[in-house]
Order: C-alpha cells, then sequence, then structure tokens
C-alpha cells in the first residue's frame, strides 16, 4: 500500500535502504545525533526514506525551515505540488554550506525525504541530488524514533 | 543646562511615582541610579547544549508526579502522535512555546545584560524576555498580563542572578513536551557562568499545583559562541499548514 501510494510521485525505492538506515545510525552515535527540528516529526515516516524526482517550483531560505515546493507528475500525468520542509537558513549555512540560490526555479531534482505518513505528498528532505551530480545534504539520515519523543 | 535637565527628569519621575508608575527599565533616570556592579556581565551568545538523547535532550525530564489532568492531556497527546497526528501541538502551528520552552531549542539565546535588566533574545520564533534587575516587583495580580513567556524580576545571590516568573497564561503554554503549565505556574531559574565563562548553566525550578505535585528541578547548559549571531525565526502557519499533519492539528 504504502509503495502504491508513493508510486504516483515517481518514487524510487533504493534496495539499499536498510543497510543506508543501519550506517546513518553508527554515524548518529560516533558523532553524536544533531538534530534541528522545529516541531514534533509524527506526521514523516522515518523508517521509510523515499526519492522524488522533480522541477523546483520554489526555494525559501530561511528560519525556522527552508522550503522546496517541487513540480512531480502524480499517476495521471499531472503536475502538482510536492512540498519539502527542511532545515532553517541557520544551521543548512553553517553546518552544511547552502546557499540561498542552492536551488533555483526550474532545477531538477531527486529529493531523498521522510515522506508523509498518510501517503500525502510531502516530506522531510534528507538530501537533493541536483542534475549535475552535486548534493545538497539537509540532514543526517534519522533512525525510528521511540514512541512518545519528539524532535 | 545640565541643573534644568536633571530638575525636568527630576520632576518628571517624581510626578509619574505619585500616579504609581514604575520607571521604565531603560529611562535615563533609572539607568543612572546608583546600584553596585552586577558580578557577572552575562552579555553574549549561548547556543543550547543537548544532554541526554537527541530527542529527549531539548526537554525537562524526567517528568515530576503529573496531576490526573495533566497526566490524561499527555496520554491523548502521546496517542495521537503515535498514529502521525497532532494534538495541539504549538510549533507546528505557530503558537508561541513561551518560558521555560523558548530557552531550550534547537537555536541560540543572546543575553544583553545592562544596569536595570537582562534581556534574552530567543531565536526561536523572534522571542524577547525582559528581566528586570531594578528591583521592581512583580506587578500586583490584577495588574498582570498573562503570557507566554510571563514576567521576569531577578536578583543576585552571589554571581549568579536569580530570575522569577509569574504571569503566565494557561492557553496552549507547555512547561515540556506535552505537559501543560497553567496561569499558577511559577519558574524560578538559577542562572550562572562557568569559571571559564564560557558554559551557561540554567538551574529552573517550576511549581505548578494544577499540572504537578511539588518542584519540578531540571539543569541545563550553554556553551557560548562567539562566531554566531541570531537570524530572523518566524512561523508562518499557512508553509507549516502545507505539511497535512499540522491540518489535522486536532483540538479535540
Amino acid at each position: 500500500m504504502e509503495n502504491e501510494r508513493h508510486a504516483r510521485f515517481e518514487t524510487r525505492y533504493p534496495r539499499r535502504t536498510r543497510l543506508f538506515a543501519s550506517l546513518s545510525a553508527a554515524v548518529l552515535l560516533n558523532f553524536g545525533a544533531v538534530s534541528w527540528a522545529h516541531h514534533s516529526f509524527a506526521m514523516f515516516d522515518l523508517q521509510k526514506p523515499v526519492e522524488v524526482k522533480g522541477t523546483v517550483k520554489e526555494f525559501r531560505f530561511g528560519n525556522p525551515h527552508s522550503w522546496i515546493i517541487l513540480s512531480v507528475k502524480d499517476k495521471a500525468g499531472k503536475v502538482v505540488d510536492y512540498p519539502i520542509e527542511t532545515n532553517g537558513s541557520f544551521y543548512l549555512a553553517k553546518r552544511q554550506g547552502w546557499k540561498r540560490d542552492s536551488l533555483k526555479f526550474g532545477d531538477v531534482i531527486v529529493a531523498r525525504v521522510h515522506p508523509m505518513r498518510d501517503g500525502a505528498p510531502g516530506g522531510d528532505l534528507i538530501r537533493a541530488t541536483l542534475g549535475d551530480g552535486r548534493k545538497l545534504i539537509a540532514r543526517v539520515e534519522t533512525p525510528p524514533v521511540p514512541p512518545g519523543e519528539t524532535k | 543646562m545640565v541643573a534644568v535637565l536633571l530638575a525636568v527628569i527630576g520632576s518628571s519621575h517624581a510626578q509619574n511615582a505619585e500616579e504609581g508608575e514604575t520607571l521604565g527599565a531603560l529611562a535615563k533616570a533609572n539607568l543612572a541610579k546608583p546600584r553596585p556592579a552586577a558580578p557577572v556581565d552575562f552579555t553574549g551568545t549561548y547556543n543550547f547544549k543537548v544532554e541526554g538523547t537527541d530527542a529527549n535532550g531539548h526537554e525537562f525530564l524526567p517528568h515530576p508526579k503529573l496531576t490526573p489532568a495533566a497526566q490524561a492531556f499527555l496520554n491523548k497527546k502521546t496517542a495521537y502522535r503515535a498514529k502521525g497526528f497532532e494534538y495541539l501541538e504549538n510549533a507546528g502551528t505557530c503558537w508561541p512555546y513561551g518560558v521555560p520552552q523558548i530557552m531550550t531549542r534547537y537555536w541560540p539565546v543572546q543575553f544583553i545584560q545592562l544596569p536595570t535588566m537582562v534581556v534574552v533574545l530567543s531565536m526561536v520564533t523572534g522571542n524577547v524576555r525582559r528581566i528586570y534587575t531594578d528591583g521592581r516587583p512583580h506587578p500586583a495580580d490584577e495588574d498582570l498580563a498573562l503570557t507566554y513567556n510571563g514576567h521576569s524580576i531577578g536578583h543576585w545571590e552571589g554571581k549568579t542572578l536569580v530570575v522569577d516568573t509569574i504571569g503566565f497564561t494557561g492557553v496552549r503554554h507547555y512547561v515540556s513536551d506535552g505537559v501543560p503549565g497553567g496561569e499558577k505556574l511559577h519558574v524560578v531559574e538559577r542562572i550562572s557562568l562557568s569559571e571559564d565563562q564560557n558554559t551557561l548553566q540554567i538551574d529552573f525550578k517550576m511549581t505548578d499545583p494544577e499540572n504537578w505535585v511539588g518542584e519540578w528541578n531540571n539543569t541545563k547548559r550553554y556553551t557560548r559562541e562567539e562566531y554566531m549571531d541570531i537570524q530572523e525565526h518566524i512561523c508562518i502557519y499557512e508553509e507549516e499548514a502545507k505539511l497535512p499533519a499540522f491540518k489535522k492539528n486536532l483540538s479535540k
């Protein structure tokens, strides 16, 4: 069911998701967990990151969150908005080297995101890969959060 | 000229005093009053230091024994969250965090110390706290506007600034994730700097008989940051609402 829903947004499921998740957990343990979230993460599926290909319609670089609105094709071929929330400009700039023009209108990117749990279009950015292969890192891929905790 | 100016200030001060008004913290006459030098200058930028797990380091854990009403609220919130919904979540809907949560978020705080007040700027949603150290008391209860950051007065005990805050609203105000703070919330912060001046420590003592039993004590630390300033930080609901969990931020 999950796969079917996300497939609407030209989602590609990496075959090595589990391996990547466990590597990320190791990175977190080694280098300390860093989270720059503003609100609860309950809406995102932290266990099933997905990749979404689309064209940048809007990019807002600010706090508490930066936003990317991607234009993606749904199952019927209709272009729809796929809103992606990411860290605020404060930490994206300071720790990940993002600039205000890191993403521009019309850029075609593949965004790796924690998708909405209810299957609605949208997610929390992990990283974006640009057409020339450059990667914009937003966060370390987050291992599952125990129930009752918030980020 | 100076004498005339002083006379004018003096007479206007007296006039205001007759009306029971408090001299403003930044009034020239207040700033110029002779008072002992502060034993510590907290002026600086500090970033919250996560201790414990990342997810919980920002909260005030462990909880004290909650009252049945507060526990029921927390249980309800936890149950909704397990389903991917939110129950009266403030951050994602741009409601204020308030004190004490604005002191423990993911962004820095700045202390600007003046003779009559300490201004605390918390980057999260551009919050400002004004801690009056000019000797004024809290306003009378009927004069207190109930707010998310409350009314703060501070005094020195040795090298510790003791900040007393009351006057909180009970409307969607949380002390820690999922634990409400009500109108009887009373927060005492003992704020100190390490010997090397690089670690700021706040020992929180909080009481709220409507929501928990006894004192809720917790210590938070912050690292001085010499290459960091605060950026604008404005929560815009229409942006947050692009992600449907916040449209489903349930209120029943």
